[in-house]
């Protein structure tokens, strides 16, 4: 029995590292990857060839094993960084049944169905690990080190860039990350972990063969994953106990001893099935990286909430808005053109957004400023054209490349990262400032969320909160990144008379401090109020540009916003 | 060169029962755009139903074939009507539609191998026969395979000239264009399943006379159905059809050159490598149903 119990406690270990390496993947990094079981594979070939064939001594198999499943997991990751995310389910299902096949059909290097046999158990300081309790030991060890290296990883800036480009892969870039490279390094480093488990289970079982690794291998994972929470590692952690024990009961019990592993796929399903059906977004919720600093201020009650965000509005004329260090650089277009299909959006526009003051683009539906703001972003590239920032091009630039250079971009609407608390919205917004540590990042986000009366929802998913609070957030975005140039995409829009003011002062006062400020604006009054040179659009053309009161004479303005021209004689 | 035909042949034959299969697959994955796993469920659950009702029940072979119609029609949509319309209901995220479907494959998977064993089981009411060819010969059960175009054929027209198949063409395409003028959608999904579901009976008993049925059978096949559809493109019944077919051929004509078990690594890397490189299928839009 007790011996017994050890060797349950291997397996919990081993489970573990490969319910951890799923999470990484899917529950951080929103990648529907399915072929863990695969790499887990990769792992335990690898540490079981390379101590046969070149007697490699602990541990360096485990090493080897780690590396070689990075090193597939690298070339993977590559692959799979081009598909739409339905898709990665599908091609990953397949990367999992070509490696289960490879692995029961390579007999020269696998040992095909019958698999490797005879693996030593390790030695360490000169004495064999050969006793059960001493290789459970090393193993919860092992298995420890990595869970408490993830929950660093999870926590740490890097854990929480994972988690807002599974959110919103563009607003991550236009906030300054590189999406795909986070993606592909959490992809990596959960191959890694699983490689590791492979090391374990090979050592252990001394004997590898492909039924292991198969796809059910792998939809077991899953299952573990999703009873523990997708991004919530302690709830992974109670997850691999549980179900790595539920099933070794099922061989206590004589009835169903001999169909034990039939009835582990039937009872893994059916968790499964019931979980999804009743929680569809999960039984257990994420847990945040960061939480606010000091304890909130009780939240207000749901039923205040829309009043809650309307004492906030009168603190944007409070808040501060931090002196540049150096001016801010013109923002300088070239012929600037874009085309989609056959329409043309955008059509050799040149321009100059000077520093220090506000510039409007304006124009009706469909006049080309959003384009217009997606090519000076990155966001899209011109068919032809240059975009200077200052004396930088930056013309065929990624869109974090531009985010680095001093920019923030808001978009139409409201565009958060609705699973992440506001707090780590801001955090998110505040990390690309590099090496920062945690708490200051954290400080100066809650700072923010204090300037703009949201401190209250601080480790809320902001996903939760009211629309004019998560407009607040998307706002608070530029003030926590104090960047010197801004793009504000219908910023006005949705907003009441009352908040519309306000936001004109806030802007006038960004511009004021030297700042680059570029809005596109449907609502005239707010332009009016706000703009210092007024650029009009019309069919991916500048119309006419001047200062607010000679745009609003011009006659060819009225003729593009009513359609109507002024010379028409009605009868 | 007699081994190359011959294997081509017994592709041509597979390619045929794997066509049946991704279009059995394709009604639902077109119209209602769910990776529906569960349908290698559906397809295990007809093989097993057809082996309990006429070997342990003493059925007569027609009797159990015609009932399992209807009853693999009903499970379709008892997956549809129990798990996946209430997830649409809650707006649920696609990764639930993805778990879901997979939970009721390995349920399934569990249930036939505690019923019926982990083994292979086999329908000793259609043995198998060498049928001389010319300079060759072919099983029986391969030269029936054929017979499922016949059941292509019948999934393609229905989908062309009913005005259900004309509401499903919809929905697959445009699905709020296909609301707005008024079309059921619900009621279009639910068809899918039951049409889709159904399909699978004639390709599960030509499967299973050819090779057999354990617990892992209607996987296997759902991956290989699902892996041509996508390859096919997604684009109607028809570019799922040829691509399956087409992967029958090669599957066959790879065992020139590669040991056998290595079909699979063929296959699942060319849909890998399609997804990679055409993720809309190989086709583009030169099949439309």
């Amino acid at each position: 029995m007790q011996n017994y119990l050890t060797q349950i406690s291997i397996f919990v270990s081993i489970f573990l590292l490969l319910a951890i390496s799923q999470n990484l993947v899917l529950g951080f990094g929103g990648l529907f990857s399915i072929v863990q079981a695969a790499l887990y594979g990769v792992g335990a070939y690898t540490a079981a060839l390379l101590v046969l064939r070149l007697h490699a001594p602990f541990p360096l198999d485990l090493i080897g094993a780690f590396a070689l499943s990075c090193a597939v997991g690298a070339v993977l990751a590559g692959l799979l960084s081009r598909l739409k995310a339905e898709l990665v389910i599908i091609a990953t299902l397949a990367l999992q049944l070509v490696f289960s096949a490879v692995f029961r059909n390579w007999n020269a290097v696998t040992g095909g169905n019958y698999g490797t046999y005879g693996i030593p158990r390790p030695s360490m300081f000169g004495s064999p690990l050969a006793g059960l309790a001493p290789f459970a030991a090393y193993a919860a060890v092992v298995a420890l080190i990595v869970f408490a290296a993830s929950l660093l990883v999870a926590h740490s800036p890097f854990g929480l860039a994972v988690r807002g480009q599974r959110e919103d892969p563009v607003l991550a870039e236009a906030l300054g990350h590189n999406g795909a490279r986070e993606r592909t390094l959490i992809f990596v480093l959960a191959a890694g972990i699983a490689g590791i488990a492979g090391a374990l289970y090979a050592q252990f079982v001394g004997y590898v063969d492909p039924s292991s690794f198969d796809v059910n291998q792998s939809l077991s994972i899953i299952t573990i994953v999703v009873v523990g929470g997708l991004g919530n590692l302690w709830g992974t952690l109670g997850a691999a106990i549980i179900l790595t024990i539920l099933p070794q009961l099922l061989l206590l019990i004589p009835a169903t001893s001999n169909a034990a592993a039939q009835l582990q796929l039937l009872l893994y399903g059916l968790i499964l099935v019931t979980i999804v059906r009743f929680w569809p977004n999960g039984l257990i919720p994420e847990r945040p990286s960061v939480r606010a600093p000091q304890h909130p201020r009780a939240a207000p009650t749901s039923d205040a909430e829309g009043e809650a965000a309307a004492p906030a509005l009168e603190r944007l004329d409070t808040v501060a808005v931090e002196p540049l260090a150096i001016p801010a650089s013109a923002v300088r277009l070239e012929g600037l053109s874009k085309s989609f299909g056959g329409l043309q959006a955008v059509a050799g526009v040149s321009l100059t957004i000077e520093p220090g003051c506000v510039t409007a683009l304006i124009g009706p539906n469909g006049a080309g400023k959003t384009t217009l703001f997606n090519l000076i972003c990155g966001l899209l590239r011109p068919d032809e054209g240059r975009v200077f920032f200052g004396g930088r091009e930056t013309t065929n630039a990624a869109q974090y490349d531009v985010a680095r250079l001093g920019v923030t971009r808001t978009f139409q609407d409201v565009r958060i990262f609705p699973q992440l608390t506001a707090l780590e919205n801001i955090v998110f917004a505040l990390s690309t400032a590099a090496f920062a540590p945690r708490a200051f990042l954290r400080d100066r986000a809650f700072a923010t969320l204090v300037d703009l009366g949201l401190d209250g929802h601080a480790d809320r998913p902001a996903g939760s909160l009211s629309y004019a609070q998560q407009k607040m957030l998307m706002i608070g975005t530029v003030f926590a990144r104090h960047d010197p140039i801004v793009f504000l995409d219908e910023i006005a829009a949705g907003l009441d008379h009352t908040s519309v003011h306000a936001f004109a002062r806030l802007i006038r006062r960004l511009a004021a401090s030297g700042r680059t400020v570029c809005l596109v604006e449907h609502n005239l009054g707010f332009v009016w109020e706000a703009a210092d040179t007024v650029i009009v659009l019309d069919a991916g053309r500048i119309v006419t540009s001047g200062p607010p009161e000679a745009i609003q004479a011009d006659p060819r303005v009225v003729e593009i916003y009513f359609g109507q021209s002024s010379t028409v004689v009605r009868p | 060169m007699s081994l190359l035909v011959t294997l081509v042949l017994l592709g041509l034959t597979v390619g045929s029962l794997y066509a049946l299969f991704a279009v059995s697959f394709g009604v639902i994955y077109n119209v209602t755009h769910i990776f529906h796993l569960a349908h290698g469920a559906v397809i295990g659950a007809a093989g097993y139903l057809i082996f309990f009702l006429v070997s342990r029940l003493d059925w007569p072979v027609w009797l159990g074939i015609v009932v399992a119609v209807p009853v693999a029609a009903a499970i379709g949509a008892a997956v549809e009507l129990g798990f996946y319309r209430p997830l649409r209901r809650r707006n649920a995220p696609h990764v639930a539609f993805f778990l879901t479907s997979v939970g009721i494959l390995i349920v399934a998977e569990g249930l036939f191998g505690t019923i019926f064993g982990p083994g292979t089981v086999t329908y000793t009411f259609l043995p198998l026969a060498a049928v001389p060819l010319g300079p060759t010969s072919m099983p029986n059960a391969n030269l029936a395979m054929l017979s499922a175009w016949a059941f292509v054929a019948l999934a393609v027209a229905y989908v062309l000239a009913t005005r259900t198949g004309r509401f499903m063409r919809a929905v697959a395409d445009t699905p709020v264009v296909a609301a707005s003028v008024g079309v059921d959608i619900e009621r279009t999904y639910l068809i899918s399943f039951l049409l889709g579901s159904a399909l699978t009976v004639p390709g599960v008993v030509l499967y299973v006379w050819a090779q057999g049925l354990t617990p892992l059978s209607g996987l296997n096949v759902l991956l290989v159905a699902s892996a041509a559809v996508i390859i096919g493109g997604r684009t109607g019944l028809l570019s799922g059809a040829i691509a399956a077919f087409g992967l029958g051929i090669v599957q066959a004509v790879a065992l020139v050159f590669l040991p056998s078990g290595w079909q699979d690594v063929v296959v699942f890397t060319i849909l890998f490598f399609v997804l990679v490189v055409r993720p809309n299928g190989v086709f583009g839009r030169a099949f439309r149903w």
